[in-house]
C-alpha cells in the first residue's frame, strides 16, 4: 500500500494549500518537533534550501531537509522570538505557499526555542518574579531557578528593550513601551548607560522593585541617565497617582516645551543646581539669557520657579512630565 | 469474546504531520466500493518516466509465459544503459493490498537500487484480486521469478546473485514466491527483501486490532485486501501458506531474509513473528521495527528522519547480501 497516500513534497508553485501547511506544522508544533524536524518541513514543502539563526541555533537544511551548511543570503524571511530570524532560500518569484510556509515556520520555531532553549527558560522565571499577578509560592518557585536565595534582597534593574548586558534578562511591554528587566543582589552596583533601578526586596515580593524601577526608569534625562527608586522618596507614590489625574502644571510645562526647544535641559538645571549662575555653566548659557528665559518660564508655567518653593513644584511637574511622555520603543 | 488492547503506539512526530497533512487524501480504511476508484485515481505513483528521469535507464517489456493454463504475463526489466553484465538482479513484486497498483509501484526505490547496484531489477505485472483471486497473483510472481532466473544470462546478471524484493502485499507475494521456490525447486534465490510484509490473513495479532480506523492501511483495510484475494476460504484451513506466509510452519531452507515493518501499523506483530519463526528454526533474517511509523512511512514523507534510516538500513542489507 505504500505511495498509496501520496508523498510530501514540494507544494504547487501557483495554488495555495494552506490548510495542508497549517496541519503540517500544527501537528509538529503539537509533537515538540525539533528545530530541525521543522526546518525540514519548510525546506520539503518550499522545495528549497531553509535555514536558522537564533539565540543558541544555527542550522541550515538543503531542499531535501538534509543538514548542509551555508552562509545566510538575503532570503524571504521572518524574525520570531527575541532576535531569531528564519529564511527560505527562494530564488526567482516566489511561490504560491511561501509566505504562509514562512510564517508557520517562524511561529513553530518561536515555540521550539521558547520551549527547549536555557535562555527562554530564565527569561520565563523572571517574568514570573515580577508579576504581581502571580502567586508568591510562584515566584519563590521561580526565583529558586534563577539561583536567588529566598533570604537576600534583590533589586529589578529596568532599561530600554535594545540595552545588551546583563543576561539573564526579559523585555516586557508596558504602557511606557518595551523595557528590559533583569535582577540584580541588592548591595551590587550595576554600570549601565540608562537605567532604573528598583527598590530592594526579597525575591517573592519583586514586583514591587519592579514597579519602582519601570518609574525610575521613566525619571531618566539625559541629565540623569540612572535613576534609583531609592532616591525618589515620595516622587514614587506620587507617580502611581499621577498617572489618574490631569495635573494643570504638567500641561503648562508640555506646551512650554514644545514651544521652546531645549527649555527641558534648562528646566532640568533650574530644578537641580544651586544658583541660576550654575544651572547656566551647566547647559552653557550666558548668565543673563539663563535669567531673561527664567522669567519667560516662570510667566508660562505661572509661578516663580527661581522660589524655593517653586523649584519643588517645577521639580515634580518635570518628574510627572517624564513619566507621562517618555517611551521606549 | 471481548478483548481489550492498548491503544497504538504514538506515531513519531515528524511522519504524524506528514499524515496530518496528507491525510485527507485517503480514508484510513479501504472498503471494496473503493478498489474501482482507487485504480483509476492519480494517487499512485507518477508516469515511470517521469519516475525514471534523466537518469541512464533503459526499461523493456517482456511478455513471457504465465502459470499453466493462464495468460502470458509482463516484466518490466530495467537497466542501466551502461549495465555490465554478470551483476546482481531484483526481482520485484509490487504492493497495492492484492486490489490495486501496477509493477511501477515502488519504482520510487527500486530504481535507485539498480543505479547504485548496477543491478537488472525485473517487475511483474501479476493479475490482482479480486478479479483474480488466490493464487493468481502469488503464482504470476512465481512464473515471473522462474521465467527471470532462466533469462540470466540473456538479462545480463549473474543468477547466483539474484533476490527477490516487494513492500506490503508484495512483501507478502516475495515471502510467498520465496516459500514456492524452496519447495519446487525453483530459483535459487540470494535474499528476500521483504518490507512491511502483508503475510497473514488472520488478522488476529494485536497490531491488527490497535491500528483500526486511522493510520494507513488499517485493520478494515486489511479485511478488504484478504477478502479480495482469499474470499470464502479466507481464516480457514484452505489458505495456502503462499497466498499467507504466516500459515507456514517450516520456514527453514529460506534464503536470508531482511524484515522490516513500523511499530504502528496492522502488520507489526505478524512481521515480527515471521523473522522469530526464521530464527527459531536456524535461518538468516534481519528485523527492523521502526518506532512511531505508519505503514508506508518511507514512502509517504521520504525525507523524515525515520525514512531516510529505514531506507539506509535496506540498503546496507542489499550492499552485504549482494557483495558489492
Amino acid at each position: 500500500m505504500q505511495e498509496l497516500v501520496g508523498r510530501l513534497t514540494a507544494l504547487d508553485v501557483e495554488a495555495t494549500e494552506t490548510l495542508k501547511v497549517i496541519a503540517y506544522f500544527d501537528a509538529l508544533v503539537d509533537g515538540h518537533a525539533s528545530t530541525e524536524v521543522l526546518l525540514r518541513g519548510a525546506a520539503v514543502l518550499s522545495g528549497c534550501a531553509a535555514g536558522v539563526v537564533a539565540e543558541s541555533i544555527q542550522l541550515r537544511v538543503d531542499s531535501s531537509g538534509t543538514r548542509s551548511p551555508g552562509a545566510r543570503g538575503e532570503w524571504p524571511s521572518r524574525t520570531f522570538g527575541d532576535g531569531g530570524v528564519t529564511w527560505i532560500e527562494r530564488a526567482g518569484d516566489p511561490h504560491a505557499n511561501d509566505e504562509m510556509i514562512l510564517e508557520r515556520l517562524a511561529i513553530a520555531l518561536g515555540i521550539a526555542v521558547d520551549r527547549t532553549s536555557p535562555a527562554a527558560a530564565s527569561r520565563r522565571a523572571l517574568q514570573t518574579l515580577i508579576d504581581s499577578s502571580t502567586t508568591a509560592d510562584a515566584r519563590l518557585d521561580a526565583a529558586r531557578r534563577l539561583h536567588l536565595s529566598p533570604h537576600s534582597h534583590y533589586r529589578v534593574i529596568a532599561t530600554p528593550a535594545n540595552a545588551t548586558g546583563r543576561t539573564p534578562s526579559v523585555v516586557i511591554r508596558t504602557e511606557a513601551g518595551s523595557v528590559r528587566v533583569s535582577v540584580l543582589a541588592a548591595e551590587k552596583s550595576s554600570p549601565v548607560e540608562r537605567a532604573g533601578i528598583g527598590v530592594g526586596t526579597a525575591p517573592d515580593s519583586l514586583p514591587r522593585s519592579w514597579a519602582s524601577a519601570l518609574v525610575a526608569l521613566r525619571l531618566t534625562s539625559p541629565r540623569e541617565p540612572v535613576v534609583s527608586a531609592d532616591d525618589l522618596g515620595s516622587v514614587l507614590m506620587l507617580a502611581e497617582v499621577a498617572a489618574h489625574h490631569e495635573v494643570p502644571d504638567v500641561a503648562a510645562l508640555t506646551s512650554l516645551i514644545r514651544a521652546h526647544p531645549g527649555a527641558e535641559n534648562l528646566l532640568d538645571a533650574i530644578a537641580a543646581a544651586e544658583s541660576l549662575r550654575a544651572a547656566g555653566v551647566e547647559v552653557g548659557l550666558h548668565h543673563s539669557t539663563v535669567q531673561a528665559r527664567t522669567a519667560t518660564f516662570s510667566q508660562e508655567m505661572g509661578f516663580d520657579v527661581r522660589s524655593p518653593q517653586g523649584r519643588v513644584r517645577l521639580s515634580l511637574a518635570l518628574a510627572l512630565y517624564r513619566l507621562a511622555t517618555t517611551r521606549f520603543d | 469474546m471481548t478483548t481489550t488492547h492498548h491503544p497504538a503506539p504514538p506515531f513519531d512526530v515528524e511522519l504524524g504531520a506528514a499524515l496530518a497533512a496528507l491525510g485527507e487524501m485517503l480514508p484510513p480504511t479501504l472498503t471494496p466500493d473503493m478498489i474501482g476508484p482507487l485504480r483509476q485515481g492519480g494517487l499512485l505513483a507518477p508516469p515511470i518516466a517521469d519516475l525514471i528521469g534523466d537518469r541512464p535507464i533503459r526499461h523493456e517489456e517482456r511478455v513471457v509465459p504465465g502459470p499453466a493454463g493462464a495468460p502470458d504475463i509482463t516484466l518490466s526489466v530495467f537497466t542501466r544503459t551502461d549495465h555490465v553484465a554478470g551483476g546482481p538482479a531484483i526481482y520485484h513484486t509490487h504492493g497495492g493490498g492484492m486490489i490495486i497498483g501496477d509493477r511501477f509501484t515502488g519504482a520510487e526505490e527500486f530504481l535507485r537500487w539498480l543505479m547504485e547496484f548496477d543491478a537488472v531489477v525485473v517487475s511483474v505485472e501479476y493479475r490482482l484480486a479480486p478479479e483474480h483471486p488466490d493464487p493468481a497473483p502469488v503464482d504470476d510472481s512465481y512464473a515471473g521469478l522462474v521465467w527471470t532466473a532462466a533469462h540470466a544470462d540473456e538479462l545480463g546478471f549473474d543468477p547466483n546473485r539474484l533476490i527477490i524484493a516487494g513492500g506490503s502485499a508484495g512483501g507478502g507475494l516475495a515471502a510467498g514466491v520465496a516459500l514456492k521456490a524452496r519447495d519446487l525447486g525453483g530459483p535459487a534465490l540470494a535474499g528476500q527483501l521483504l518490507i512491511y510484509p502483508m503475510l497473514d490473513d488472520r488478522n488476529e495479532t494485536v497490531s491488527s486490532h490497535q491500528i483500526d480506523g486511522f493510520g494507513v492501511w488499517d485493520r478494515g483495510s486489511n479485511d478488504t485486501g484478504w477478502d479480495a484475494l482469499l474470499g470464502d476460504r479466507r481464516k480457514t484451513d484452505a489458505v495456502s501458506i503462499y497466498a499467507a506466509p504466516a500459515r507456514a510452519t517450516d520456514l527453514s531452507g529460506l534464503p536470508p531474509a531482511f524484515i522490516d515493518v513500523a511499530s504502528a501499523e496492522v502488520f507489526r506483530d505478524e512481521d515480527v513473528a515471521y523473522a522469530t519463526k526464521i530464527w527459531e528454526q536456524g535461518g538468516v533474517a534481519e528485523l527492523h521495527v521502526w518506532p512511531g511509523g505508519f505503514h508506508g512511512f518511507d514512502a509517504m514523507a521520504p525525507q523524515a528522519a525515520l525514512s531516510v534510516q529505514a531506507r539506509a538500513a535496506r540498503l546496507a542489507w542489499l550492499h552485504r547480501i549482494l557483495g558489492a
